[in-house]
């Protein structure tokens, strides 16, 4: 299969601070992988070198053949893990804004979405909840009919039921063509649907393979195998 | 496509817009209510009435003269602060993900901000003149102001028509271009201050103010010098056309401010392409 995203030999150094280090990567295109690290491994580096918001110290990145640039960020929807809504602007606008920068945008599809969460669209981004931005980042991100779907943390700081609205309009909504790079804690719903895994660690992918193979190799859930390998309680 | 972000731009400046033209038709309104109207009604004789009249006139101008400083420094404070939610903070991933070439992306922050320190501009100025001309119209010295205005026709700008016969067309010309430089360079640097402070990891705001008062302070020092070179150089040279220092003074200031944009620009470049730093 033909492979989406190839990370060679990226390393990422913030002063003398190595984020990132050597990484060798190749995932292909139609699948949903999940990026796991212990809180400050360089998940979120690694995120921010592939959508092109952050430039890495050394290595290769490329993206469907090439390094990102203004013309992959056409085809990769990248939901951070931070607030990226213009609290002044009504939500009406910000679903307009994306749909003039994003020629992949179906504005049909994110008022679908955001309908369920019975708000009018007239509102300013500052009158909703932090849940509701959450849900709402997600829905402008999953309106998109991209390559690549970068997804970091995309239920940090949102109660159960934000975290099964998103979870949802994430699976429902993902272009089956596209690639998923999703980072976010283990629950059983999102280890039933992820392809294939990576773990970093201190900066370094200490394992890539798919879900099933380790679930068959090490006889335990991923989750249970993460908690093996980084020791955690 | 930097258009549509422009566009957006000042749909988001408009309400900032629209509230500073509020801020100054109030405080013209004002001023002119308690500084200009009592010169009206009592006069500006020693009578009780009268002196209350002047003292109230001088206050008001004082005021107004802070208030419009505070209001520019405001709309300063708004566009940098506006530079460097939507580039460095939280809105920044989505700024800086969009399929557009960084150029494009600083063009389309530095066009609305430029335009609207230009109508702030025209704000003050629109507002200077009706307390002016009320003032000299209170002062029974419309007269006098008709003959300065004449005397600003045939002296200052027909050192113009003296220098190269192009006259008042050319005076305007020239200082409307010399005004844009200086709002697009004071504009640029603001956004280069804000670019170096978001380089550091905390006080990132604070970083970006002082900065650009320290490059502030060096260049008004920098203005100085060349004031007073052309002064020393230029003032003797040319006793009988007065005009002709000021034009010396002010192509030397505009090139060195289109210096410093060019300048502040490229490092401003530079570092949302390589030093991003979001927080």
């Amino acid at each position: 299969m033909l492979d989406l995203l190839s990370l060679k030999a990226v390393s990422k150094k913030y002063g003398i601070k190595q984020a990132l280090n050597n990484i060798n990567l190749n995932i292909p295109t139609g699948k949903i992988v999940g990026l796991f690290s212990p809180k400050g491994g360089g998940r979120t580096t690694l995120m921010k070198i592939i959508t092109g918001v952050l430039n890495q110290t050394e290595g290769v990145v490329s993206i469907d053949g090439v390094e990102p640039n203004e013309i992959t960020k056409s085809y990769v929807a990248y939901l951070p893990d931070k607030i990226f809504l213009d609290e002044s602007m009504t939500i009406k606008d910000t679903i307009s804004m994306h749909a003039d920068f994003y020629e992949d945008f179906s504005k049909d599809r994110a008022y679908e979405m955001f309908n369920d969460l019975k708000i009018p669209d007239k509102y300013k981004i500052k009158d909703l909840s932090k849940e509701n931005r959450r849900k709402l980042q997600a829905i402008l991100v999953m309106s998109r009919n991209a390559k690549l779907y970068v997804l970091d943390e995309p239920f940090i700081n949102v109660d159960a039921d934000a975290r099964d609205y998103i979870l949802k309009i994430i699976l429902s909504n993902y272009n089956r063509n596209a690639t998923v790079l999703i980072s976010t804690i283990l629950t059983p719903e999102v280890e039933r649907i992820i392809d294939e895994v990576v773990f970093i660690k201190d900066g370094e992918i200490i394992l890539y393979d798919t879900a099933e193979k380790i679930r068959n190799e090490k006889g335990c859930s991923i989750d249970e195998y993460f908690r093996e390998v980084f020791n955690v309680s | 496509m930097s258009r549509k972000l422009i566009k957006y731009e000042f749909k988001q400046m408009k309400s900032a817009l629209l509230l500073t033209a509020i801020v100054f038709a109030i405080i013209t309104g004002i001023v002119f209510c308690t500084g200009i109207l009592p010169m009206l009604v009592f006069g500006i004789n020693e009578s009780e009435g009268g002196i209350l009249s002047i003292f109230l006139a001088s206050i008001s101008v004082l005021l107004y003269e802070v208030i419009l400083i505070v209001t520019a420094i405001g709309m300063n404070i708004y566009i940098g602060v506006r530079f460097y939610k939507t580039m460095y903070s939280g809105i920044g991933y989505f700024t800086n993900t969009l399929p557009l070439k960084k150029h494009e992306i600083i063009l389309s922050k530095i066009i609305p901000a430029a335009i609207a320190q230009t109508i702030v501009n025209l704000m003050i100025i629109v507002s200077g003149v009706i307390i002016f001309c009320g003032f000299m119209f209170a002062t029974d010295r419309f007269g006098d102001l008709m003959l300065y205005i004449a005397r600003f026709k045939g002296g200052i700008l027909g050192n113009f028509t003296m220098l190269n016969g192009m006259g008042i067309v050319l005076g305007i010309v020239f200082g409307c271009l010399f005004a844009i430089i200086q709002i697009v360079s004071n504009t640029l640097l603001l956004f280069l201050a804000v670019s170096i402070g978001q380089l550091f990891n905390s006080y990132k705001i604070l970083m970006s103010v002082i900065i650009f008062i320290v490059m502030n302070v060096g260049l008004n020092a920098v203005d100085g010098i060349i004031n007073m070179v052309t002064g020393a150089l230029v003032h003797g040279i040319f006793m009988h056309s007065p005009g002709v220092y000021s034009i010396i003074t002010m192509i030397l200031i505009g090139t060195k401010n289109i210096i410093i944009a060019v300048i502040a620009y490229a490092i401003s470049y530079r570092i949302l392409r390589d030093k991003l730093n979001l927080e």
